[in-house]
């Protein structure tokens, strides 16, 4: 009989160090630039293998093509027609978001 | 004692405190420090004096981790760092006498 792969272990597991992942690339980032980007491909890979989501706030906290997470001076953000435009300086990718419109409380 | 194991040998090690205490060579034992990086047959540590990268295989490594210290062999952790969370559940699972 083959052994299972447990793979909610699996999962939990992932999750935990994707997480921890993403938090050492930001706190790296200012520091070493290989090191943030390898912890953020690590995490991408991690997720991919075990097929973990990282949340909203992880997903969009780095730049796509080169893998860097954003810094508040290699990035541009610029809002034009509800939309939220963000380039990273590093390798001029650029990525939009796009913005609910608010529901106002007055009834 | 079989958390501790399951959480050591099925993630990687980056961001834990480590220490070379059995090397076939010399010069390495006592290299101690955070570990960095990792890859399928080497880690890096960041020690006092610079990053050094160790292999793994064949060495014995002390690691800190939850507040408590146990001693590892390298040749239990040969894998990649995405690889590890499978295959270190996975051969804690064909040992003899644990379980997970």
């Amino acid at each position: 009989m083959v052994l299972k792969r447990d793979k909610e272990l699996e999962r939990k597991i992932a999750r935990e160090r994707i997480d921890e992942l993403m938090k050492r690339s930001q706190i790296y980032k200012y520091t070493s630039y290989e090191l943030a980007k390898r912890y953020v491909e690590l995490a991408k890979k991690i997720s991919m293998k075990y097929r973990v989501r990282m949340s909203r706030e992880q997903k969009r906290s780095f730049c796509k093509k080169c893998m860097y997470p954003y810094r508040a001076d290699r990035m541009r953000v610029r809002i034009k027609k509800r939309r939220v435009i963000v380039t990273c300086l590093n390798c001029k990718h650029s990525r939009r978001f796009q913005l609910k419109p608010k529901t106002s409380n007055i009834v | 004692m079989r958390r501790e194991l399951q959480s050591l040998i099925a993630r990687d090690w980056i961001g834990l405190k480590v220490e070379v205490v059995e090397s076939p060579n010399e010069s390495e034992v006592g290299i101690a420090g955070e570990v960095v990086d990792e890859t399928m047959w080497t880690l890096k540590i960041m020690t006092e004096k610079g990053l050094k990268i160790v292999a793994k295989k064949g060495r014995t490594f002390k690691v800190w981790f939850m507040e408590q210290v146990v001693k590892i062999s390298g040749n239990l952790i040969t894998f990649r760092p995405e690889d590890r969370i499978k295959r270190g559940l996975m051969l804690l699972k064909r040992a003899k006498g644990v379980k997970v």
